[in-house]
């Protein structure tokens, strides 16, 4: 490789732009530079425990091919597991007593947050992954979700249900209780999302991240190669289940309390929504979505009431222009400029290319014809 | 004589219309095995009954002294039996290279690995490679597969198909829809991986067939109807009377 080769594959290394962007979030989330505003830390840290989520998510849905509807699960546990670890608790289960009194580790607490969604994932893709896919699966994926769902809703003893649980304590490292300011949690939270994300990276880019993408776009033509193909769809199902539960992990340190809706359909839709804003076959797009998700959410719900309704348009306007998302966008500007990539835009037959029906799963594989001809 | 598949009474049957009815078959190891036959015939479902992307409704499948009937695809594939279809089957969003790559990286040892890069694998970039020369579209590695011309995207599936050099190559119909410069170039390509190895061929090119096939079978109705060299073939009158006479 060149020199100037080598410095562009630098200039453009997702790894390069997702640490960028996570240094100015907290200087430009929610600001108003016409107000004299600056930005929110809050907003930005929401935004990055998302773009971690939403991540995950893509991991199966962008890479896979395969649409979770009910990713916030993973989520739901981390964070759950996470503030049962911390503030303890004391139940009966079929005549059993189960306790465990308030700590503070991080670490344990990440360590049981992947546990516990790592083994429902894989429980889950052993049931799952071979017996469905396309539409299937998104249901199949959204009716467990309902089932964590109602648990953390409906267990008061153990979730504390509707409410949930509340004055969760921040970690605190070497007895210092660094994190209680919001700036400093920030950062904590910037370095576990980017850690994370350079693993993700890897994973995406490692062999078995390609034969994700041979599964992707052929299933059929991957099985005669040689890959058990479902196999490799349970191991991506399990693994794109660790990065929600991370992002769980730090939400519930982050709000110092949780609810059922971390867990809610609410939230499973919202990761395919930011997938889908920011470009779902690209590394940046879920977490550049979740960012402008929030952007959105922010700066539309001081004006209305009705926000959601009017992300709603946006989002529907976004699949029909764009439904590559905004990486798609920025790589039809590097490829064609600005003018012709505007032009793009609107013009038929650019946007049949892109079909959005491309991009979502098959509702089955094609079968090759079956009779002899 | 070694064989490489023997068949035993192989049917399969779909909603009443029975395609593929009691074949017993030996394929000896080497040569260009050509299977015939009019339209219907079974040729095609024969294929996938071997390759496993359909199961039997009776009969039993060996390959090399080895009963694979209950072994599905992608554990045949593993074994060394590599397949080409009738309809253009490839990674049509990716490169051509990253086409070929998946073909060389699903029998390196590699192949699931989460943590090493690429191009830590070994020798898969120069794997890769020779397969691109070999089927002619090193030039083109760049390009996305579905850009790609008709023609050359028959010959990556060929690529696809020897990418994991194995002992078998099953190609369905791989000149359909070839211009004639097009097809003579496959031909070459063909001849030139056969070999050492077994390849087993449906087509209808029937000048391609009598020029390249050690051995042809024909098939009618399901079943096998004769089975003999391309001269022998030629002479038979049931063979005649069933399919070639037609294009005479």
């Amino acid at each position: 490789m060149s020199r100037q080769s080598r410095a562009a594959a630098l200039f453009t290394h997702p790894l390069l732009w997702t640490a960028l962007l996570i240094a100015v979030l907290p200087f430009v989330a929610g600001a108003n530079p016409f107000a004299g505003q600056g930005g929110f830390v809050d907003i930005a840290t929401t935004m990055i425990i998302f773009g971690l989520f939403a991540s995950g998510f893509n991991l199966l849905f962008g890479h896979v091919g395969e649409l979770s509807f009910g990713h916030a699960m993973f989520f739901t546990l981390g964070a759950y597991v996470t503030a049962l670890y911390t503030k303890g608790f004391n139940v009966q289960v079929l005549g059993l007593t189960l306790q465990h009194g308030a700590a503070g580790n991080m670490v344990i607490a990440l360590v049981l947050s992947l546990i516990f969604a790592l083994l429902w994932a894989w429980l889950l893709a052993r049931i799952i992954v071979p017996r469905s896919s396309g539409i299937y699966f998104s249901m199949i994926t959204l009716a467990f979700a309902q089932v964590i769902f109602f648990i953390t809703y409906r267990w008061n003893e153990l979730t504390g249900g509707e409410d949930g649980m509340q004055s969760i304590a921040r970690p605190q490292i070497f007895g210092i209780e660094w994190m209680n300011s919001s700036a400093h949690f920030y950062w904590f939270a910037a370095a576990v999302v980017f850690v994370t994300l350079c693993v993700l990276y890897w994973i995406i880019n490692s062999p078995f991240g390609s034969v994700l993408h041979a599964i992707r776009e052929n299933k059929q033509r991957a099985r005669f190669l040689g890959y058990d193909v479902d196999k490799f769809r349970v191991n991506a199902f399990v693994l794109s289940a660790a990065f929600p539960a991370v992002a769980g992990w730090l939400w519930t340190y982050f709000q110092q309390a949780i609810n059922p809706d971390a867990g809610s359909i609410e939230y499973s839709g919202n990761v395919v929504m930011m997938s889908l804003l920011g470009g779902s076959q690209t590394f940046l797009g879920p977490i550049l979505g979740a960012a402008l998700y929030h952007e959105l959410q922010n700066g539309v719900s001081q004006a209305t009431k009705y926000w959601e309704a009017w992300i709603g348009v946006v989002f529907v306007v976004f699949v029909l222009i764009g439904p590559r998302g905004i990486m798609g966008l920025i790589d039809d500007v590097r490829h064609y400029g600005i003018a012709n990539a505007v032009r793009r835009l609107f013009s038929r037959r650019a946007r049949v290319q892109t079909d959005l029906v491309e991009e979502l799963p098959p509702l089955d594989e094609p079968v090759a014809s079956e009779v002899s001809r | 004589m070694a064989y490489i598949f023997k068949t035993e009474k192989l049917t399969r049957r779909f909603s009443g219309f029975t395609a593929v009815n009691a074949v017993s078959l030996e394929i000896p190891e080497g040569g260009v095995r050509t299977i015939i036959g009019p339209n219907g015939a079974g040729k095609t479902t024969f294929f996938n009954l071997l390759s496993g992307l359909l199961p039997p409704s009776e009969g039993r499948i060996w390959f090399r002294e080895r009963e694979i009937t209950a072994l599905l695809a992608y554990q045949r594939a593993r074994l060394g039996i590599a397949r080409s279809f009738q309809i253009t089957n490839i990674f049509g969003r990716l490169t051509v290279y990253e086409n070929v790559r998946l073909a060389v990286q699903a029998v390196h040892d590699g192949r699931a690995n989460f943590f090493l890069p690429e191009r830590r694998l070994g020798n898969l970039a120069d794997k890769t490679d020779r397969v691109l020369r070999d089927v002619g579209l090193y030039e083109a590695r760049e390009a996305r597969a579905e850009n790609l011309s008709h023609g050359d995207q028959r010959r990556l599936e060929i690529g696809l198909v020897i990418a994991s050099d194995p002992p078998v190559l099953l190609l369905d119909e791989p000149l359909a829809g070839m211009s004639p410069a097009e097809t003579h170039e496959t031909v070459d390509l063909i001849q030139r991986i056969a070999p050492g190895r077994t390849i087993l061929l449906v087509e209808h090119d029937i000048d391609v067939v009598m020029a390249i096939s050690t051995t042809i079978t024909v098939f009618q109705t399901g079943q096998v109807l004769a089975t003999g060299t391309p001269q022998e073939i030629r002479a038979n009158e049931a063979v005649q009377r069933a399919y070639l006479g037609e294009l005479a």
